[in-house]
C-alpha cells in the first residue's frame, strides 16, 4: 500500500508492505499512513517560513525576549542551532534572511510570495538565537528569519517513522529524502539509489539499507526556482551560493581533491532523517574534504560528489552495512 | 566534538515531540474513529476498551505469512525510543491530568488489567501514567465504549469478534470526490497531472501530458508511486527532488480544484 500527497513543498510517499490482504489490516495501515502523515501536517504546521502565522514565523517577530514555544518547535530548532555551532556555521538556522532575499520566499505550495521582518536583516547568526532547555524558551537577540526548512522535514519524516514503526516494513520518501524501515517487498533491504547529480534521470550509486534514513543535498534542487544563479543551499557564513569550501589538497579518506572543487551533491545515511538531513546540507556547504571530516567526526556514513564526480565517501561508507544483517536476521 | 552528540541530541528531539505530542495526530485518528463509529456499532460489552491497543499492538495478525512484523525486530537499528508512548498520548482532553484526580489503585489495577504486556514499557517512558488512566465509567464496562479511546485504537482491528469485516471506507477529507487536471512547471517543461479523488482521498495520481524535453515515458513511471520505483534497479532514490518537483506542482494545482 503506496499514499502520495503534496506536502511540506514536496510530495511525501509513504509505503507500508504487506501486513495482511484482510480488510481489517487494510484499515489499520490506512489509519496509521493518516497518522503518519499528520505528523507532515503539524510540523510544517508549526514550523515552516511560508507562513507568518507559523508559530516560527511568530516567535521570529519578538527580538530580545525568552519566548516559550511548544515541544515542536523547541526540538528542531535546538537541534539545528546545535549543527550550527558544531558545524562552525555551515549550517545555519537563520540562513532565511539572505534566503528570502535571493528570491526563495515563494510558498512552494501556494505560490504566495512571504516577506517577513527579519528579511531585511544582514549579518545575523545562529549565535543570535539563544535557547533555554530546561524554560523552552527562545531569545532571538536581533531581527532574523529562521528557517527550519531541512530540519524539519526530517523531523516530521522521523515522527512518521515512529508512527510506522509496529509495521516494521515501510519506506518514507519526502523528495527525495528517504527513511526505509524493514524490507521491501521481496523480504530484502531496500535498494535506494542516489541520484545523478548530473542526469536527472540517472542514478549514481545504488545502497542497501534498512532501518535508516538517508538524505541527499545537492546543487541542483529546486534550481531555477528563484534567480538563474544559485541553488537553494546557501553557504552562511559568506552568504555566497556554496559548494566551493575546502582548501586542502587531501581529503580525510586521502583522496585528493582539487582545492576549489565544488560539491556536487552529499548524501548521508543515519539512523534519524533529522540528522542526516542536517548533516548533509552542512557537509555540502562546508565542500569535499572539510564535508567529509565533518560526517566522519559525527559518526554518520556518508558519501559526496563533487561537480566533477569524484566520489569521496566515508570510511565506513563501503563497509558491509550493519542494517543488512538486521534484515537478514528478519527473514530467517 | 563527540562523534554521537548531534545523533543523541536528534534522538532525544525526536522522542521528545513523539512523546508530548501524539494528540497532534490526533485530527487524523479523530476522523478515523467518526468513520469507524458510523461503520460499525462500538463492542456492547468490552470491558475496558484500551484493553484493544494492546491486543493490536502485541497480536501480529493471523493471515500475515511473515507473522512478526508488528513489534519484534522493527526498531533494531533504530535509536532507542519509548515504545509505547502514544498509548498513553492518544486519549484526547487528557494530555496531563492528574494522577491524583483518580484514585491510585484502581488506576494501576486497570493499567496492569489492560495492558498486561506493554505496562512496564510505557511505564518507564511516560512520566505522567494519567493520560492512560480511565475515567471511571470506564473501569465499569459501559455499554459504549468512550469515544477518545476509540480514537486511540483501530477498532475494527483490535475487536476480537467474528464480525465480517466491513467494507474499507476511508476518512473524511477535504476533497471532494471527482477527478481534477492541474499543471506543473519545470524547467524541462511542463506536466500536466490528473488526480482522482474517491472517499475524500487521492486514489490515483497520474502523469496526463508531460510537455518536457525528455521523452515522457520516465515520468509515467513516476505516479502512483512518483518517486519509487522510478527504475528497475532501485526501490527508492534520494536526492531525487527535481524529478518530482513539476508533478508536485501539478498534483498541487489539481487538488486546488477538489477543495
Amino acid at each position: 500500500m503506496i499514499r502520495t500527497v503534496p506536502m511540506m513543498g514536496t510530495v511525501v510517499s509513504i509505503q507500508i508492505v504487506g501486513h495482511g490482504s484482510s480488510d481489517a489490516a487494510r484499515i489499520e495501515r490506512e489509519s496509521a499512513i493518516d497518522r503518519a502523515l499528520e505528523w507532515f501536517s503539524q510540523v510544517e504546521a508549526c514550523c515552516t517560513r511560508f507562513d507568518d502565522q507559523s508559530e516560527l514565523r511568530r516567535l521570529c517577530v519578538r527580538v530580545g525576549e525568552p519566548v516559550v514555544v511548544s515541544d515542536m518547535l523547541f526540538a528542531p530548532l535546538h537541534f539545528a542551532l546545535t549543527v550550527a555551532a558544531e558545524s562552525g556555521g555551515a549550517f545555519d538556522p537563520t540562513v532565511g534572511g539572505p534566503m528570502e532575499a535571493r528570491g526563495f520566499d515563494a510558498n512552494h505550495r501556494t505560490g504566495t510570495l512571504s516577506r517577513s521582518a527579519g528579511a531585511a536583516a544582514s549579518g545575523a547568526s545562529f549565535r543570535d538565537v539563544v535557547v533555554d532547555p530546561a524554560e523552552r524558551s527562545v531569545t532571538i537577540l536581533r531581527p532574523l528569519t529562521l528557517d527550519l526548512g531541512a530540519v524539519a522535514k526530517g523531523l516530521a519524516m522521523d515522527l512518521a517513522a515512529r508512527e510506522l514503526q509496529p509495521f516494521g516494513n515501510f519506506a518514507i520518501d519526502a523528495g527525495g529524502d528517504l527513511y526505509l524501515g524493514g524490507t521491501n517487498a521481496a523480504a530484502e533491504a531496500w535498494t535506494a539509489g542516489i541520484r545523478h547529480p548530473r542526469e536527472e534521470r540517472a542514478v549514481i550509486e545504488t545502497i542497501r539499507l534498512s532501518n535508516v534514513a538517508v538524505c541527499t543535498s545537492g546543487d541542483y534542487e529546486r534550481a531555477g526556482v528563484a534567480t538563474d544563479s544559485g541553488h537553494h543551499i546557501l553557504d552562511p557564513r559568506a552568504n555566497v551560493v556554496s559548494g566551493a569550501g575546502g582548501s586542502s589538497v587531501i581529503g580525510a579518506s586521502g583522496q585528493a581533491v582539487p582545492s576549489a572543487t565544488a560539491v556536487a551533491s552529499a548524501t548521508v545515511i543515519a539512523p534519524s532523517a533529522m540528522v542526516a538531513d542536517a548533516l548533509a546540507t552542512a557537509a555540502f556547504v562546508l565542500g569535499p574534504v572539510a564535508g567529509l571530516t565533518f560526517l566522519e567526526q559525527n559518526g554518520v556514513r556518508g558519501v559526496m560528489f563533487t561537480s566533477t564526480l569524484q566520489r569521496l565517501a566515508t570510511k565506513d561508507f563501503n563497509m558491509k552495512h550493519p542494517e543488512l544483517d538486521d534484515a537478514a536476521v528478519r527473514r530467517t | 566534538m563527540g562523534s554521537n552528540r548531534l545523533m543523541a541530541i536528534g534522538s532525544a528531539a525526536v522522542i521528545g515531540v513523539y512523546a508530548a505530542g501524539f494528540f497532534k495526530t490526533k485530527a487524523a485518528a479523530d476522523r478515523f474513529a467518526a468513520d469507524s463509529n458510523v461503520r460499525r456499532p462500538p463492542p456492547p460489552s468490552e470491558p475496558v476498551a484500551s484493553a484493544d491497543r494492546t491486543v493490536e499492538r502485541v497480536t501480529p495478525p493471523a493471515a500475515d505469512p511473515r507473522g512478526t512484523r508488528i513489534g519484534a525486530g522493527a526498531t533494531a537499528a533504530l535509536p532507542p525510543m519509548p515504545a509505547l508512548v502514544r498509548a498513553d498520548d492518544h486519549v484526547p482532553g487528557k494530555p496531563v491530568s492528574s494522577p491524583a484526580a483518580a484514585e491510585p489503585a484502581t488506576i494501576q489495577a486497570t493499567v496492569a488489567n489492560a495492558l498486561p504486556s506493554i505496562t512496564v514499557a510505557a511505564a518507564d517512558s511516560v512520566p505522567v501514567v494519567a493520560p492512560v488512566v480511565t475515567s471511571p465509567e470506564v473501569v465499569t464496562p459501559p455499554p459504549t465504549p468512550p469515544a477518545p479511546v476509540q480514537v486511540a485504537a483501530p477498532q475494527p482491528i483490535a475487536t476480537k469478534r467474528a464480525e465480517p469485516d466491513p467494507p474499507v471506507r476511508v476518512q473524511a477529507a477535504p476533497w471532494k470526490d471527482g477527478t481534477y487536471y492541474g499543471w506543473g512547471k519545470s524547467r524541462h517543461g511542463d506536466i500536466q497531472a490528473v488526480v482522482v479523488i474517491h472517499g475524500g482521498r487521492i486514489t490515483n495520481a497520474l502523469v496526463a501530458q508531460c510537455l518536457t524535453q525528455y521523452s515522457c515515458s520516465w515520468i509515467a513511471a513516476l505516479p502512483p508511486q512518483v518517486v519509487g520505483r522510478q527504475s528497475a534497479e532501485v526501490d527508492y532514490v534520494s536526492g531525487a527532488t527535481q524529478s518530482v518537483n513539476a508533478f508536485y506542482y501539478a498534483i498541487v494545482e489539481a487538488l486546488s480544484h477538489a477543495k
